[in-house]
């Protein structure tokens, strides 16, 4: 294939701006992931750009040492793959069945859908909701609230109308029904949106705290984020006051300050979902074309 | 195809045997504590001395940030010698937000220790209102060692239910109470830099001026950046306008004028001072705008000449520098004030506690449960039990040394000073002192840098004892319509009175400022603060 | 008369056979629907919070009712016209910058031909999306500063300034700093949803163009861009709901009292009320207030899309 020398300047241009534009993105965090090997009281001079200074992983031992990091970890990856699986299912599922003409309601399910997008009932309504239905202090109120949202229903929709409509004609011709269609041709077509709104519920779950901070005491049972919170808290050497004697340093170096913690959670958090995406982007190819459909 | 159903499905499996595992955890540990109420349901049978069933207590901390590890040395020293079993859980949320919550829903844990401020107490009282938890007054009457921090008609004014006139809440940690307080706020300035200008500290805007002039003069750049004479955060700035206007409020002495700092007459004053710091280069153009990081970074490069602060950030920095240099450091420095004008408070003793314990109903009615646990508060409140469930049993981790004062062993203090209080956690101490009770006369070596015990008298003459009259007079209707949008509104006009080129033009947008108070409400609000006042002391 | 009874009965039998043949279709749809009526409709007695003078002990019904009072108090409050108008316009600015950023990032990486870098430039792009916005904020913050600040600094150093620009503390100069951070913060994690449209598209119809002479750009315009065109409608009209969500936590960590003036947005402003309070009648009513205007935004965007022959929402 002959390539024009326009195509090449393109080309060229194209990946200097994303390399530059890669650096910006990148820099923040690699900073980060030094700020977060330095010792803490050294990283509050300022002036640590690329590489630690005094370089200590005491940040991380103070994270790992502790005993209740394993419930943490688990109940993150427990409602990361069981909640967004579920929800992926359950919304395309709704999604698909909505995308069809010949569904009765199906204004009405959608005006349904669009309004709960505006209004929400508000924390009490919520919290005695979730008292009522069992769920405060357990694990499924991280699954079960978060399963549905209008938005991910209308962008799966939205795909699936896009789909030729041919395909699922000659799959009925053959006898198939929704589910096979669903199941067989939908579904292996979409994985490119599959991917992506799972990569969504997932980094959705993963993030979050805002669950167990509301709904959540038993202190086995908070996800990975709260945890980290709560680490960062505890560092805080001006809470002053808070425990009515007043919280007091000697006069040993330390090495870990809230900030160092801070960043040490934040590449805790942030380096296990990061590895999601590269390895979702396999399915980011073309769905392959199965049945008799031909030209 | 067949892979990808594959991979899925194998991924479904992980993602349930997880939540089995899960689950069965759980009820492991569903089976290993039994509810409260089940166990001391077990009530004294006969008048046979037999041990009765340990108490269980179910209790919840709202606003704390720690809590020690399920299984933890205090906790069993507990059970064994006080037949108590404290399980402790915390919300990390909203103190009011949860307090509301569980108010709506009707269900209180066995007993809830909260942090206590104007919102949160009205809430618990509603908690009292609802029958939800029980009122306390004649335990605070048989056990009167509770209140030995408290004062009875403040506690009257701030934590009885105004319907009733009842205590639902046991106030605690009195770290404000005259006889325990320690000063942590005040201006810190930079020592070797002082000796090098061969001045004193400043203790008048004066010399304040003059001082920091010195700076600028005559201390070379740090590490290749200039120096900054003085920079505030938030905190520093608020607190050196009471350089003019004597406190957050001020009140005169017949009750019948009052100022916020905010509109106080002197207060054009501080903008001028500010103004002047700033034309002449000894304020940093940052002080409006940095963020936390941005202000430690500057203290701990040791750039910084003259500010205002809590102790912790600046043992930090003087952590860092005196690695470097023992004489490089920060120390207190004395109020700054101003002759005729009253002495500014940057601290005030008074009755407050920080938090609060209430009790359930539920847990109260059951058989002996309020009784027991009002004598373990009790115990907790005597000298040694707060020694002990503050430090640990006697020579464990504390002994006594020369003077005849706990010291923590030395790698106890190894562990503590980690700062990350993981010693804490894994021992429980500190934990369950739920009365967070000092002792007083102290019988622990004072803790803290050499820097927080020169503060102590450095910073004496800005600690003043709350005349108890101004908080526990309360607020009102005014007051909630109007102070959210009082008290940042003087932060946007220092923004532009003090960058003003001139005096006369700083001068000009106080009194700017000054009359666009009157209009967005400050007139109600103290009109109402003065009335209520007034009502106060007729009772 | 027995021909209507016996057009009725065919009517009901054939909806029954209706129903039994797309029978998967309403058990796709059903658990849906009944999830939507627990978790959203239940509680959304809640939004009568806004008209009442709450009292959680009475509960929402039995609370007193006072109509608009609560939304008066709001429009009424000082900084009225201010707050809106900053919620406002950095909102339209978001969407004005923010929205085809993402866009324009997915086609510039679907040029790239080398796979490796490809990968490689995709997963950085989307890692500032992780890191949460008060260390963003602290980051920029520093980056910005007048006290040796890298950008001050670069720019000084390549002359195209004399003295270090006060960019947080310059009001006009907030929104920008808003909207940029925004961008960078979400246009790799923007990416991946046009990412998935694009790569749906058949590489046949680019070897078409190639045949017919078209260049890189007009191939991105014919082919590229029409295949991601539903899927931006889609999102465009989904982002009106949130016309007068300025972005709270961003905002409320970027600001600082210099340029308050062009950083108080509507939920700063709410929450900052809140606090002395823990009252929720102001900010139902707020949300509330938001509420119609996104739903007003919506459905007139929907509405012009529709007009314009596209798939609208409904």
């Amino acid at each position: 294939m002959i390539i024009s020398r326009g195509e090449k300047i393109f080309q060229g241009l194209n990946y200097l701006f994303l390399t530059v534009l890669s650096f910006l993105f990148i820099y923040p965090f690699w900073r980060i992931v030094a700020l977060s090997f330095n010792e803490g009281y050294d990283s509050s001079r300022g002036g640590i750009h690329f590489w630690p200074r005094a370089f200590t992983l005491d940040n991380y031992k103070t994270i790992f040492v502790r005993s209740d990091i394993l419930d943490a970890y688990t109940i993150t990856i427990g409602r990361t793959l069981i909640g967004s699986i579920l929800s992926i299912l359950l919304v395309s599922l709704l999604a698909y069945g909505l995308s069809k003409n010949r569904l009765r309601g199906r204004k009405a399910i959608n005006m349904m859908l669009i309004i709960t997008m505006f209004f929400s009932g508000g924390l009490i309504p919520t919290y005695l909701l979730f008292k009522s239905l069992g769920l405060l202090n357990s694990f499924w109120v991280y699954v079960v609230p978060l399963l549905y949202s209008a938005s991910s229903v209308f962008i799966f929709r939205s795909f699936f109308r896009a789909l030729p409509a041919e395909l699922e004609e000659s799959a009925m011709i053959d006898g198939a029904n929704d589910l096979t269609v669903y199941a067989k041709i939908a579904f292996p077509l979409s994985l490119p949106i599959f991917a992506t709104m799972g990569l969504f519920s997932a980094v959705g779950h993963w993030n979050d705290y805002m669950m167990a901070t509301l709904y959540v005491t038993k202190q086995d049972l908070i996800p990975m984020q709260s945890l980290l919170m709560k680490i960062l808290d505890l560092t805080r050497s001006n809470k002053g006051a808070s425990f009515g004697m007043v919280d007091l340093v000697s006069e040993t170096r330390k090495t870990v300050t809230p900030q160092s913690i801070k960043m040490a959670t934040l590449v805790v958090v942030v380096m296990p979902i990061m590895c999601v995406y590269p390895f979702l982007q396999k399915y980011f190819v073309k769905g392959v074309i199965i049945g008799s459909l031909k030209g | 195809m067949r892979k990808r159903w594959k991979a899925i499905s194998l991924v479904l499996v992980i993602g349930l045997m997880t939540t089995a595992l899960m689950a069965c955890s759980n009820n492991k540990e569903k089976a290993a504590s039994p509810s409260s109420s089940s166990s001391s349901s077990s009530a004294p049978e006969s008048s046979a001395p037999a041990k009765e069933d340990p108490l269980v207590v179910n209790m919840l901390l709202i606003g704390a940030t720690e809590i020690p590890q399920e299984n933890n040395p205090m906790r069993q020293w507990l059970l064994e010698n006080k037949n108590i079993d404290i399980r402790l859980t915390m919300s990390n949320g909203e103190v009011a937000d949860q307090m509301n919550m569980m108010l709506a829903g009707g269900d209180v844990p066995d007993v809830v220790r909260y942090v206590t401020n104007e919102v949160s107490n009205s809430i618990l009282n509603k908690w009292g209102d609802a029958g939800l938890i029980v009122p306390l007054d004649e335990w605070l009457e048989k056990y009167p060692n509770l209140l030995k921090f408290s004062d009875k008609s403040y506690n009257k004014s701030v934590y009885a239910n105004k319907k009733d006139g009842k205590m639902y809440v046991l106030p605690v940690n009195f770290a404000n109470h005259p006889d325990v307080i320690k000063k942590v706020v005040g201006f810190f300035v930079k020592e070797d830099w002082l000796k090098q200008v061969g001045m004193e500290a400043p203790t008048t805007p004066d010399e304040l001026f003059n001082v920091l002039m010195a700076f600028k003069e005559k201390i070379a750049d740090v590490d290749g950046k200039p120096i900054i004479p003085a920079t505030f955060d938030h905190l520093g700035r608020q607190s050196f306008m009471y350089t003019w206007t004597k406190n957050w409020y001020n009140l005169s002495e017949d009750h019948k004028e009052l100022y916020w700092w905010f509109n106080h007459p002197q207060i054009e004053e501080y903008m001028v001072f500010m103004n002047k710091l700033y034309n002449n280069g000894l304020l940093d153009r940052e002080f409006l705008t940095q963020q936390p990081d941005q202000y430690q970074a500057k203290l701990s490069s040791g750039r910084v000449g003259f500010t205002f602060n809590t102790h912790g950030p600046m043992d930090m920095a003087n952590g860092v520098l005196k690695a470097g240099d023992a004489n490089n450091r920060y120390v207190p420095s004395v109020p700054i004030r101003i002759e005729g004008l009253p002495m500014p408070i940057h601290g005030a003793a008074n009755y407050n506690g920080f938090e609060g314990i209430a009790i359930s109903k539920k847990f109260a009615e059951n058989g002996r449960n309020l009784e027991r646990l009002m004598e373990f508060l009790n115990w907790n409140a005597t000298d040694e039990g707060a020694l002990l469930l503050q430090n640990g049993v006697e020579g464990e981790y504390y002994v006594k040394n020369a003077e005849g004062l706990f010291e923590p062993k030395p790698e106890v203090k190894a562990e503590l000073d980690k700062g990350d209080k993981s010693f804490e956690m894994s021992t429980g101490i500190t934990a369950y002192n739920l009365l967070k009770f000092n002792v007083v006369p102290s019988v622990t070596v004072e803790p803290g840098t050499e820097e927080f015990k020169l503060a102590q008298s450095a910073w004496a003459e800005g600690l003043a004892v709350d005349d108890n009259l101004f908080n526990p007079a309360g607020t009102g209707p005014e007051w909630d319509k109007h102070w959210g949008n009082l008290w940042p509104e003087i932060d946007k006009w220092q923004a532009k009175a003090v960058f003003a080129k001139t005096e006369e033009e700083a001068r000009k947008i106080t009194k700017e400022m000054l009359e666009h108070f009157k209009k967005i409400g400050a007139p109600e609000v103290t009109e109402e603060k003065l009335r209520l006042i007034d009502e106060y002391l007729k009772k | 008369m027995e021909e209507k009874l016996e057009r009725k009965r065919l009517n009901q039998t054939s909806l029954r056979r209706e129903l039994w043949n797309n029978r998967y279709l309403y058990l796709f749809v059903v658990p849906g629907v009944i999830w939507f009526l627990i978790f959203c409709y239940q509680p959304m007695y809640g939004v009568l919070i806004a008209f009442k003078d709450y009292d959680i002990l009475q509960g929402v019904f039995a609370s007193e009712w006072v109509g608009l009072a609560n939304f008066k108090e709001f429009f009424n409050s000082p900084n009225f016209q201010v707050i809106l108008t900053n919620s406002i316009a950095i909102s339209l600015l978001k969407m004005l910058f923010g929205f085809p950023a993402p866009i324009i990032l997915a086609i510039l990486l679907n040029e790239v031909r080398n796979r490796v870098f490809k990968r490689v430039t995709q997963t950085i792009s989307y890692l500032p999306f992780f890191v949460s916005w008060v260390v963003v904020a602290g980051i920029w913050y520093e980056l910005f500063s007048t006290d040796g600040g890298v950008v001050n600094n670069l720019l000084v150093s390549l002359g195209l300034i004399k003295e270090p620009i006060f960019w947080f503390g310059n009001p006009d100069l907030f929104w920008g700093m808003v909207v940029a951070s925004d961008i960078w913060k979400g246009i790799g994690f923007g990416t991946i949803i046009y990412l998935a449209s694009i790569v749906s598209v058949n590489t046949d119809q680019y070897e078409s163009a190639v045949i017919d002479g078209a260049n890189r750009l007009r191939q991105i315009w014919h082919i590229t861009l029409p295949a991601i065109r539903p899927t931006i409608i889609l999102l465009f009209i989904l982002n009106m709901a949130g016309i007068l969500d300025a972005g709270f936590e961003q905002v409320y960590v970027f600001q600082n009292s210099m340029v308050l003036d062009k950083a108080e947005i509507i939920d700063t402003y709410v929450m900052k009320m809140g606090i002395f309070r823990a009252q929720y009648e102001l900010a139902t009513a707020v949300g509330v207030f938001k509420s119609i205007i996104g739903m007003m935004a919506l459905f007139a965007v929907n509405f012009l899309v529709k007009k314009l022959g596209e798939d609208g929402i409904f």
